[in-house]
């Protein structure tokens, strides 16, 4: 309890300090006044020992034996505290754990309000009671801490599968979802320059699952220079999210040379189809 | 005459000719009539999806010092501070410093020219960080600089200044400002989370920064305490203290302006009150407290005026968190015989169950931005993570482990989340992003650490 409570300012615990040295000071003033009696009196004579008289020990018939009562309830043999606190966890349970409430029924500990009886709640903060069952796993964690375990390897997050696709499948793809048929030679760089926005374009987790679409409409000469900036025809609503999108294609180009320089239209999907 | 208008003719058809050579030949002229011939049909289109690129890079420059008897070793950890805060967004990360093409060292402010952004850029740099440290009337003052390196602008300016030389608040603040300038949203490194932690053999207030470090005490009366509760401003900590009487409220405070001590002491007298939630403008709360044997949510003035009863059923309501909007309550009903997800209008009209799935879910938290609620749900005895939309219409988990994960709470930009978790044996608290990915551990062999409520931002 070295602690301080650096910048917060708690009346509780400054009572505390506050009953505590009145304590300490209650309790020095008793034993200055134990000393002064002890020095005042005159020395008592000792009473000479009294005489030692051999006894047997005999055996006597077993008295019946008390049922044992039921075991407390666990929150109340882990509670740390004095009896007073010991109620309180009991009555915090309802608050955490609804669901046991109706398990338990020890009483509340103030009466006063309870009009229906109501099943007592078993401590909320119960799952607690899983912790002591489990000492090897605190071994386990020193023992991982210690050895420096990384616990992230336990998230496990499948890596996106990369698709296998082809020149010719992304013609075909790109026939199939426009109508228009297109040149391998343009389905080429579509993807090469699908490929290359791809691995600069950042798209954080908080972008996903928003339905998020920026239309982008850039002029390229024949070597993929961009001839002006990006211009954003449709907005996504978002704008950091169409900002980011302009600034992927800053960040890329030059894109791949183009066989037919001029207009294009990119739109930058937060996810795919 | 006739001979003038010849030679005006030849000079028209001369340079008309010349121009559709351009048109054919230059590259500029063909983008020109590649144009002409756009407008008259779609523009060839191109769809773009999201690669695997998380994380925005950002080099870090070491900060100049004028006039001011800074040491290299405090100029250095400046720096880290500020690339560890930015590592702890897992959305800016700071680039490696092998990756530098450039000088790292920050150009003088007095030189408005412009940064190296072609070796930046080649570097892998997205962003880029410098500034200057003075004393200015005793205080530290940071002057900073973000640019855009795809632009080869300045993204912002600004000037802070910290109270003590307090190195590690400061290099949170220059980092979450960074994370603003490339995401919109600030970031949260300077912000805190409280806490209840056993560790000294009593359940007491905790409040640690939100990377874990400079955990502290904020309460210390050996009673045991609960729930805490930020006031939306950040000035204080609503918790759940437990006496030799009923558990009341209490305040912790670090301001002069809110006295710390018991509130609400005299509203609904002599009944237990176990949970208290701030609504968004910290004017009111919603409070759990038992009437007639069952757990019943009420909301209160802070003042404690205008008591008003929003739950009224013999089941157990508790758990109430605020929509960000402050109309709408989540909160935990067993009225139809297992714990579940219930919302309610701030009046405690328009009642509707939002979760189906689960016997026992509980520990609703609304995120920020309204679009999600995280709470717990058990599976196979143990609670994992889940999202639910306010609507009840999706609904997936995020984090699922064989030992139990609970509590969630979110961070101020709804990016992450912190909860505690038994996965060591003890209980210990955790911060990952909102998806389940960046799992961090903040506490470590320090007794149960629970409860935990993702502070404000503090400016």
């Amino acid at each position: 309890m070295t602690a301080e409570l650096i910048g917060w300012t708690d009346e509780q615990s400054l009572d505390h300090r506050r009953r505590m040295r009145n304590a300490m000071l209650v309790s020095l003033a008793i034993h200055g006044l134990v000393m002064a009696l002890f020095a005042a009196t005159p020395r008592p004579q000792f009473a000479s020992f009294p005489e030692v008289l051999a006894v047997e020990l005999v055996a006597a018939a077993p008295a019946p034996r008390a049922k044992p009562s039921a075991p407390p309830p666990e929150a109340a043999r882990s509670a740390p505290a004095p009896p007073p606190v010991v109620k309180a966890p009991v009555q915090v349970l309802p608050e955490e754990s609804p669901g046991r409430i109706r398990k338990a029924a020890p009483k509340p500990p103030e009466p006063k309000v309870v009009a229906k009886v109501k099943p007592e709640p078993e401590p909320v903060i119960r799952r607690p009671t899983r912790e002591k069952a489990l000492s090897y796993e605190d071994a386990m964690a020193a023992l991982d801490d210690e050895l420096g375990v990384d616990e992230t390897a336990d998230l496990l997050t499948p890596a996106p599968k990369k698709s296998e696709e082809s020149t010719a499948q992304a013609s075909r793809d790109q026939e199939a979802r426009t109508g228009v048929a297109i040149s391998p030679e343009l389905a080429a760089w579509n993807l090469a320059t699908r490929r290359l926005i791809q691995s600069k374009w950042v798209t954080p987790a908080s972008y996903r699952g928003r339905g998020l679409a920026t239309g982008l409409e850039l002029r390229l000469s024949a070597s993929g220079d961009l001839i002006g900036p990006p211009i954003v025809v449709q907005s996504s609503g978002d704008p950091f999210f169409d900002d980011n999108a302009v600034r992927a294609l800053l960040t890329v180009a030059p894109l791949p040379p183009v066989a037919k320089p001029g207009r294009r239209l990119f739109i930058f999907r937060s996810e795919a189809d | 005459m006739i001979r003038g208008m010849k030679s005006r003719s030849l000079l028209v058809i001369g340079s008309a000719l010349v121009l559709s050579w351009m048109t054919m030949n230059w590259p500029c002229g063909t983008a020109f009539a590649q144009s002409l011939e756009n407008e008259q049909g779609p523009l060839p289109t191109l769809e773009i999806t999201p690669g695997n690129v998380r994380a925005f890079r950002t080099a870090v420059l070491r900060f100049r010092t004028i006039g001011l008897p800074v040491g290299e070793e405090r100029i250095a950890t400046l720096r880290k501070e500020i690339e560890r805060s930015l590592a702890f967004s897992s959305i800016v990360l700071p680039l490696e410093h092998d990756a530098y093409l450039a000088s790292d060292e920050s150009a003088s402010f007095a030189d408005k020219g412009a940064i190296d952004c072609d070796s930046w850029k080649q570097s892998g740099a997205d962003a880029l960080v410098e500034g200057e440290l003075r004393r200015d009337e005793g205080r530290l003052r940071a002057d900073l600089r973000v640019w855009d390196i795809a632009r080869c602008k300045q993204f912002k300016t600004g000037r802070l200044t910290a109270d003590r030389d307090d190195l590690a608040q400061l290099g949170r603040i220059i980092a979450d400002e960074s994370v603003e300038a490339l995401t919109g949203t600030r970031g949260v490194a300077a912000t805190e989370i409280a806490f209840i932690s056993d560790r000294t053999g009593h359940r007491e207030l905790y409040v640690a920064a939100a990377d874990g470090r400079d955990q502290r005490p904020a309460t210390r009366s050996n009673t045991l305490k609960l729930a805490p509760d930020w006031l939306p401003d950040g000035r204080a900590i609503l918790y759940v203290a437990y006496g030799a009487l009923q558990p009341g409220f209490f305040l912790t405070s670090r301001s002069k302006d809110i006295s710390p001590g018991p509130i609400l002491a005299h509203v609904m007298k002599g009944l237990p009150k176990y949970r208290g939630r701030f609504d968004p403008t910290g004017e009111e709360l919603a409070m759990v407290t038992s009437v007639d044997g069952a757990a019943e949510i009420f909301r209160v003035e802070r003042r404690g005026n205008g008591t008003v009863r929003l739950t009224n059923h013999p089941a157990i309501d508790i758990s109430p968190s605020w929509s960000p909007d402050g109309r709408e309550i989540v909160f935990v009903s067993d009225r139809s015989g297992a714990p579940q997800l219930y919302v309610m209008d701030r009046d405690g009209g328009n009642l509707r169950r939002l979760t189906f799935t689960g016997a026992y879910n509980a520990s609703p938290a609304w995120s920020p931005d309204g679009r999600w609620i995280a709470y717990e749900t058990r599976v196979r005895g143990q609670f994992d993570i889940w999202l639910i939309d306010p609507s009840g219409q999706i609904n997936f988990p995020i984090v699922e482990h064989a030992r139990s994960d609970e509590a969630p709470t979110w961070s101020p930009d709804g990016r992450k989340i912190a909860f505690s978790s038994r996965r060591r044996g003890r209980y210990d608290l955790y911060v990952m992003d909102w998806n389940g990915e960046n799992l961090q551990r903040l506490t470590r062999r320090s007794g149960a650490n629970i409860q935990p409520d993702w502070g404000p931002r503090m400016r």
